[in-house]
């Protein structure tokens, strides 16, 4: 398949013994403890993410072992955080200000697009900014239209910010602590549908770094770039397109600010078609980023229309079955991939 | 009460160093060499003045649009300012930030800022990451009446109430946002009088009195220092020309109003009382302002001649490393 | 309390229908049983009632509008529902649309009209043009093939590397029409085979007495029933094709490292060409008749003679039949194609001295077979031989104009 290893054969690196199982929210508190402990310069302030753990336990155990001072609730004033977080950052403290659900951030965007994401150039590299914003995106059971949204876009658009976006226990500690270590504005987005699945962590400290894109299953008919939660659902639907012969190779690029996309144009060289499955909207999102920087620099080897599977244009439904409907489920991914292929599955 | 020896003509030369640097900056704007448009501070000296002679180096000062005097109160070099007005290589901000975005680090300068109420929440920032440090640095986060009706005031208020946290939050309050008066603005016209939504004192002083803002500032950073919380210091002042250069500030102003503000200019008023109780004299007064001329047109000089930052360092500096 | 009007299932294998008209509007009454609107599918037209009382609500499938079975078309609302007709319509009328768009007073009408004929000029330049995708445009250029005699197979006729690279030059795949390049291909082909397969030769002399009254028989019955002209090597191909449908060990090929075995029977039949030997593959012999054996055949001849086959045509047999019969050849030993295993040498059916008990005179013919040796060793050749001679010489026990769906003939079902 070539000289990319997979993901899971570096998650795999370990022996069978050594390897441990822990869930995606636990590989979060594992990274941020470890470099709490590491760094005195980390706190951590959001809402009920003291005492209570975080809404997704994504901060469990932090305040008991930390203290109140490192580990403060806030009230629910996301640009006041958010500010206090950079301004903090900018007197040589490293926060995390978890903003919980993605869909808040938009209280706080002023702060990091005017602020966060340009004091370092403005200031000519004289002031560093190292803020995390924490947040959990996506839907699950529907959470509905005011938590379910997917905003990495627009952080990606903007020079200056750095986006992590880990589909696995694997890439969240390894993302989280490479984070942790950066003296830039980070928007590190979780998945709130991962939290509780399980996944090979190795006890031995790893760092993943960003810019690095993970081949999740390697394949030589169709590139399948997909992010969050969808890598699952596209790994799903390889299972089904496999045993119709339809070989896809499926990349998760794991960080979209830097982005790797030399992974991307190397697989669509061998493949010559390329899919982009990405839960949040089409227009001017990062499936749009993707399919442009494709089309500009390896149209020569596109032997088909680029294809893109989102969620539907439309607020997120509550209703289960139009939640289901518009955003891209198993099923709609295994008929428009084998449609690629003219194939009616 | 006399102040204490050298007080007031280290005061007196912070003000006038302003004042001598606005008026240039006003000169080469209008002689079409500067580029962008500047906010003049002429008339509010004595604010940032007052304010910055209580606070040490390492003490954080968090600025607005209309920040110069913030800027050179803290410690910037007027050269180093005058050049960032200019764009050029040389400016505290290697000319990328310009007049709204001086940033020096080395004497707690967190920036001036394009955005209205962002510096009260990275003051608030700065105290924050002092106490959590265990340091006894305070912040202060300057803003206009503009800012008291956003909601990052409230944030930032609260947040810094409810942690106690060592920051001084200074309102500069010129009676103008733009061209909104403040009593159109708002119905409770008292600044001070907001703190006791968040239980912090709230104190308001004649702006353009130098010693009287000395002195409740000094108080405020000490209260800060101690870990006793924030303070918001209401100071009423007035800017003699209008919101930017290229505003004549008539339109919305009286022209009687602006006379009898003028009249109570926080430098001259100083000077003449420091002279009546011979703290100092008037010979001392000019020699001061003889000194500072010539280091403002030193810094004129140098930073209009200095050159432009290379295209080829445009992309430097978006990330760190 | 709403009821959902869904595209009902009309027939077990209807997955789609067409709303053909609605026989209420929003805001009629409807009453159960009562006819409320009409669906057409591919199979069928009719009205379909409503399942329950009360009052037509907005209307989301209009007519004309084809959608899965199980689709929501509309909603009848419970006596107490309330009035959707009050929710104004989406669509602005046509007549809406049409005052909007009228030109202002002296503002922009001039530039209106030349707009729209210049973006139907450029659509209509792009229609003529070949839909080739970028990956294959490249390796168009690449290969050098020319893309005007490529056809697309892909998605909606566009051209993609797979037909680029069907269509490029390689030695060993080319149909191509210039003699020397065939000749070469010839040559590499049977030196290829003669490196490297190990074969070995079974002989015999076969009476063909029986087998030529055969053919005159079933050559007039063929031909008063209207069907084409039938020839002494159709029935060779049957025969080879029937003893290689019963006889396993000979339906395989060498593949890989081992032996790889068929299910059905395909087989070469040289034909000599102006430009060189050719040998199309007629596929599925087991189960053809003699009459569709023959049309292909006559089909395969005539393309090889044209110049026509494609690579598809040429690939894939399991043995050959080469029949030199029509010239004054008695025996001669062939070489077996690259990828098959046997190929069985033809010569002239011509009268010789046989000996049974006596000493007489009969058409007799020499077939020699040719077998990879890595697939079958000299006795299963032989005793296959052995098959075909049996056939030949005692054509009587095969049903020749049905498939047969045994080696031995007798009596099955045919497989047509």
């Amino acid at each position: 398949m070539g000289g990319v290893k997979t993901a899971s054969q570096a998650e795999a690196g370990q022996t069978a013994d050594q390897q441990r199982l822990i869930t995606y929210a636990e590989a979060g508190v594992e990274a941020v403890r470890e470099e709490m402990r590491r760094d005195p310069s980390i706190f951590y302030m959001g809402q009920g993410i003291g005492p209570r753990g975080g809404n997704f336990q994504q901060s469990r155990g932090l305040w008991a072992e930390f203290g109140g001072e490192r580990v403060r609730d806030t009230p629910i004033a996301e640009r006041g955080q958010t500010g206090l977080g950079i301004g903090a950052a900018l007197a040589g403290s490293h926060p995390i200000v978890d903003i919980v659900f993605l869909d808040f951030v938009l209280e706080a965007i002023c702060e990091i697009i005017q602020q966060a994401s340009t004091i370092h150039y403005i200031s000519d590299g004289k002031f560093k900014v190292p803020v995390v914003v924490r947040a959990a995106g996506g839907g699950i059971r529907s959470t509905g239209p005011h938590h379910s949204h997917t905003f990495y876009s627009f952080f990606m658009h903007i020079p200056g910010l750095k986006v992590a976006l880990p589909s696995t226990p694997y890439d969240v500690k390894g993302l989280m602590k490479t984070t942790l270590r950066d003296d830039n504005p980070v928007i590190f987005i979780e998945h709130k549908a991962l939290y509780n699945i399980k996944g090979h962590v190795p006890e031995e400290e790893y760092l993943i770094p960003f810019g690095q894109a993970a081949v999740r299953k390697p394949g030589d008919q169709i590139t399948l770039v997909a992010m969050g939660q969808m890598v699952h659902r596209a790994m799903q639907a390889t299972v089904r397109l496999e045993q119709e012969g339809i070989s896809v190779e499926i990349i998760d690029p794991r960080t979209l600010a830097p982005f790797d996309k030399d992974t991307i144009l190397t697989s669509v060289a061998k493949t010559g078609r390329l899919v982009i499955v990405d839960e949040a909207y089409a227009a001017c999102g990062v499936s749009a980023e993707i399919a442009a920087t494709v089309a500009s620099e390896a149209l020569y080897e596109l032997d088909a229309p680029i294809l893109r599977i989102c969620t539907l244009p439309a607020p997120h439904a509550f209703s289960p079955s139009l939640d289901n409907y518009l955003v891209p489920s198993v099923d709609r991914i295994v008929s428009e991939v084998a449609a690629l292929v003219g194939k009616k599955l | 009460m006399k102040p204490p020896n050298g007080l007031a003509t280290s005061l007196y030369r912070g003000m006038v160093e302003i004042r001598e640097f606005e008026l240039k900056a006003k000169e080469i704007f209008r002689s079409g060499k500067m580029p962008g448009f500047i906010h003049v501070y002429v008339g509010e000296e004595a604010i940032a003045v007052g304010v910055c002679a209580n606070l040490r180096t390492d003490d954080y000062v968090a600025s607005t649009h209309r920040g110069h005097g913030h800027a050179l109160a803290k410690g910037i070099s007027a050269r180093s300012a005058m050049a960032e007005l200019m764009g050029a290589v040389d400016g505290c901000s290697g000319g990328r930030g310009g007049t709204m975005h001086l940033y020096e680090p080395s004497v707690g300068f967190l920036g001036s800022n394009g955005v209205v109420p962002p510096g009260i929440l990275i003051g608030a920032g700065a105290a924050l990451s002092a106490k959590v440090r265990g340091s006894d640095q305070v912040a202060v986060a300057f803003f206009g009446d503009g800012a008291v009706n956003n909601g990052a005031f409230h944030e930032g208020l609260n947040l810094a109430a409810t942690w106690n946290l060592p920051v001084l939050f200074v309102c500069e309050n010129n009676l103008y946002a733009t061209e909104m008066p403040f009593e159109q603005a708002t119905k409770n016209t008292s600044v001070a009088s907001r703190a006791a939504a968040y239980k912090i004192p709230g104190v308001t002083v004649d702006g353009n009195d130098v010693l009287e803002v000395y002195a409740k500032a000094g108080e405020a950073v000490e209260r800060a220092r101690r870990g006793e919380g924030p303070t918001l210091l209401e100071c009423l002042t007035y800017r003699w020309f209008g919101h930017h250069e290229g505003d004549p500030g008539t339109s919305y102003r009286t022209k009687e109003e602006v006379a009898a503000w003028k009249k109570k200019d926080p430098i001259q008023r100083l000077r003449e009382k420091a002279v009546a109780e011979s703290w100092a004299t008037a010979g001392e007064f000019n020699d001061i302002d003889n000194e500072v001329s010539r280091v403002i047109q030193d810094a004129a000089t140098f930073a209009v001649g200095n050159p432009q930052p290379a295209v080829n360092t445009a992309l430097d500096h978006v990330f760190s490393n | 309390m709403s009821f959902a009007i869904v595209m009902p299932q009309l027939g077990l294998t209807m997955e789609e229908g067409t709303v053909s008209g609605w026989l209420k509007k929003p805001g009629d009454v409807v009453k159960k049983n009562e006819p409320l609107f009409s669906v057409s599918t591919d199979k069928v037209e009719m009205d379909v009632e409503s399942a329950v009382d009360g009052t037509l609500g907005k209307i989301i499938v209009p007519v004309g509008e084809t959608v899965k079975v199980g689709t929501v078309l509309a909603y009848v609302n419970g006596g107490d529902g309330e009035d959707i007709t009050a929710i104004g319509s989406e669509q602005p009328s046509s007549e809406d649309l049409e005052e909007s768009s009228a030109p202002q007073e002296g503002s922009i009408q001039p530039t209106s009209a030349p707009a729209r004929s210049v973006v139907e000029q450029t659509s209509d330049r792009a229609r003529s043009r070949q839909s080739v995708s970028p990956r294959a445009r490249r390796l168009a250029k690449e290969l050098g093939v020319d893309l005007a005699a490529v056809r697309g197979n892909g998605l909606d006729g566009q051209v993609t590397e797979k037909d680029i690279r069907g269509a490029s030059a390689g030695p060993r795949d080319r149909v191509a029409s210039s003699d020397g390049a065939r000749r070469q291909l010839i040559a590499e082909r049977l030196t290829q085979s003669v490196q490297t397969i190990p074969t070995f030769s079974v002989a015999a002399e076969v009476n063909a007495e029986n087998f030529v009254a055969l053919h005159e028989s079933l050559k007039q019955s063929m031909a008063q029933a209207g069907g084409a002209k039938l020839t002494i090597t159709d029935l060779l191909l049957t025969v080879f094709a029937q003893t290689l449908k019963g006889n396993s060990e000979l339906n395989a090929t060498w593949e890989g490292n081992a032996v790889s075995r068929r299910t059905s029977v395909d087989l070469g039949l040289a034909v000599a060409t102006p430009k060189g030997v050719l040998a199309p593959v007629i596929r599925n012999l087991g189960s053809t008749n003699l009459q569709a054996l023959v049309a292909r055949r006559i089909e395969l001849v005539e393309k090889a003679r044209a110049g026509r086959l494609s690579l598809a045509d040429l690939e894939g047999g399991v043995g050959t039949l080469s029949n030199l019969g029509m010239y004054r050849v008695d025996h001669f030993q062939a070489i077996i194609t690259p990828g098959q295993s046997s190929i069985l040498a033809v010569g002239q059916i011509r009268k010789r001295p046989w000996v049974s008990e006596t000493l007489s005179v009969k058409p007799t013919v020499m077939l020699n077979l040719t077998v990879d040796h890595r697939v079958a060793d000299g006795a299963i050749g032989a005793a296959f031989l052995s098959k075909m001679v049996e056939l030949i010489e005692n054509p009587q026990n095969f049903s020749w104009q049905s498939t047969a769906s045994s080696g031995d003939g007798a009596g099955r079902r045919s497989n047509a």
